[in-house]
Formats: structure tokens, sequence, C-alpha cells
């Protein structure tokens, strides 16, 4: 696309057969462990936690945007799945059954607390060498997105996230959103023709 | 719009950079990991304690009622066994002064005390003097 896609930042997760695995949870013994959390088992318990806490943090942080609300609701998340623990079915994923509780209750409390992104976007992306102009175009372009990202329905903001930044697969965002598959690839194209969309006048501009 | 269900997306790296330079890098230096671990872990430990109790009675259930069937058992056995004593044959002298009761003439009520068995001393007596 434009220049101006250099000047931004590579995605900092890593990336597995090209495509990003945030933390390289170890889902295969998930189940095992969340099977001795039902007896009680407190080093399982600590274990599941250390597993999946980075990237809760990282999809909780997308949904509300501050680092002590993301924070919070990583913790309640855990608490939920620990009360509503009978309701896990045993042979089932875990992590799917974890984020749909952590999205779900990230999603209400979003709604409740009518939460906007209106806080600072760190400038990383202007640095010393980068012209005036193109500093202001950058800075223009981030507010463009971010007015698009915004306006986007809330589920479907959290499937584009989820999808690009995230590194879920679509059938997982589907378990996680209760969505069918082809509903979470829909909502992702709208997202992206939309983000495409706004994109498109920075990138002529910078032909 | 085709969606081609069958096939996994490709991921955007050009939109994947765009959406992350508008929204901010997520914050993991902040983040106190340890405390923030040590904390969901300490919530957690009501919850873990209640399924720790909860699952504890599994454990021991097992004996316990398999002790509580085997005395049930042995008790009925041994209440049976009682209940189930043979009555004592009467002996030649019982045999004797049966006949003689039926053979005198009792009043209802000296036949009633005779017949009950009750030590009835007095009462006996007095049945004896007056038959014959």
């Amino acid at each position: 696309m434009g220049a101006l896609a250099q000047d931004i930042e590579a995605p900092s997760v890593t990336e597995v057969d090209g495509r990003p695995q945030p933390n390289g949870v170890d889902a295969v013994d998930d189940e095992v462990l969340f099977e001795r959390v039902r007896a009680g088992d407190t080093a399982a318990f600590d274990t599941i936690v250390s597993h999946h806490m980075r990237r809760a943090f990282s999809v909780a942080y997308r949904l509300l945007g501050q680092r002590e609300d993301a924070e919070d609701l990583v913790q309640d998340a855990f608490m939920v799945a620990l009360e509503k623990i009978d309701t896990f079915q045993s042979g089932r994923k875990f992590a799917p059954w974890f984020y749909r509780i952590l999205v779900n209750r990230g999603l209400n409390s979003r709604k409740s607390r009518s939460l906007r992104r209106t806080d600072e976007i760190p400038d990383a992306l202007a640095s010393s060498t980068v012209s005036p102009l193109r500093a202001a175009e950058q800075t223009e372009l981030r507010e463009r997105l971010k007015d698009v990202l915004a306006e986007l329905p809330p589920r479907q903001r959290a499937v584009v996230e989820f999808f690009e930044l995230e590194g879920f697969t679509s059938t997982e965002i589907a378990s996680i959103l209760e969505l069918s598959d082809g509903t979470v690839r829909w909502h992702l194209h709208q997202a992206r023709h939309a983000l495409r969309t706004a994109l498109a006048p920075f990138a002529r501009r910078a032909e | 719009m085709s969606m081609e269900p069958d096939r996994e997306l490709e991921r955007d790296p050009y939109l994947a950079a765009c959406l992350r330079a508008a929204e901010g890098e997520i914050p993991v230096d902040e983040v106190d990991w340890n405390a923030l671990r040590a904390s969901v872990v300490e919530r957690a430990e009501l919850p873990l304690r209640r399924l720790r109790k909860r699952s504890r009675p599994r454990r021991w259930a097992g004996p316990v009622v398999s002790l509580a069937a085997a005395a049930g058992i042995a008790a009925v056995a041994l209440l049976g066994g009682l209940d189930r004593k043979p009555a004592a044959a009467p002996t030649d002298a019982t045999s004797v002064a049966i006949e003689e009761v039926m053979r005198s003439d009792l009043t209802d009520q000296e036949f009633g005390i005779v017949a009950s068995g009750r030590e009835n001393t007095v009462a006996l007596l007095q049945i004896a003097a007056n038959t014959d």
C-alpha cells in the first residue's frame, strides 16, 4: 500500500506459520489442569492463570482501553470461570470457554460505562526524523481510524481486533462470541471494508 | 461478497499495523504480572477451598457407606436371629398342668391368671384350694 505503511511499526506478536501466536498458550494441558481445579487444586489454577494472563489482558485492553480496567476484567473473568466451573463440560476446550466469559463481561462493562477510546494515543509513530507534514498526516490517519473503530458495532470491532491483532482464528472468534463462523467472516469483511475505505485517501496521498 | 467458509482467512499485516498505530500498543510493560497473578490466585483461594471441601466427602464417602451397610446387615442378622429362636417344647409337667386346668371348673378370671403365666402366688394358691 502507501508509504505510510512503512512508517508504521511492524506487529509485535510472535508469528508461527505466518499466524500470530501472542503468548504461546499451551492449550493441550488446560483441560487436564482445569479438571484438577474442579477439585480445588490451587497450583493447577495458578498454572492456568499463568498460561492465559497475558493474552487475557491484551484482549481485555482491546475491549476497555484502560490498563486498570483491563487488569480488573482479567481478574473478574478468572473468578467467574471458577464460579461457573460446573458449567464447563469435560472434553471441551478451555480457552474459548474462558475468553467467552472475558469478552462478554468486557462488552457489557464497556456498554454500561459507555466507555469510549478517548485516551491519549501514544505518539510512538512520530519520530524526530519525520517531517511535520508526515507527522500531521499520521496523526490525521490515526484519528480517522479511531473514528471508524468507534463507529463499528462492538462485536464487529471485537472480531477485527481479535483476528488482526490477537491472532485468534475465525473459528475461535465464533466460539468466543457465540456466533457462526459465517457471521464472524461477514463481520470481518464489513470491518475491513470500513477501515480500508478510511485508509484509502492516505494511501493515495502517499503515492 | 464471497465468504469462502472452508478456507482460513488471511491476515492483513498493513491493516493490523494501522490498527495498532490507531489504538496504541498494549501496555504490557506497565503491568506487574507477578502481582496480577498473585492477586488472581489470592482472590481464588476461597472458591478453591469450597471446591476442595466439596470434593473431599467423595473420597471417604465410599468406605463410610460400605461400613454403614455392613453394620446394618449385621444388625438385621442379629435381631432377626433372636426373633426366629424356636419356642421351648412343653415338658411333661406342663402338659399335665394344662390338662388339669382344662378339666377343672375355673372362672374366667381364674383361668386368665393361670393362662397368663404371671407369678401371682396367692391367687394361684387360692385357685388350687378351690379345685377338688
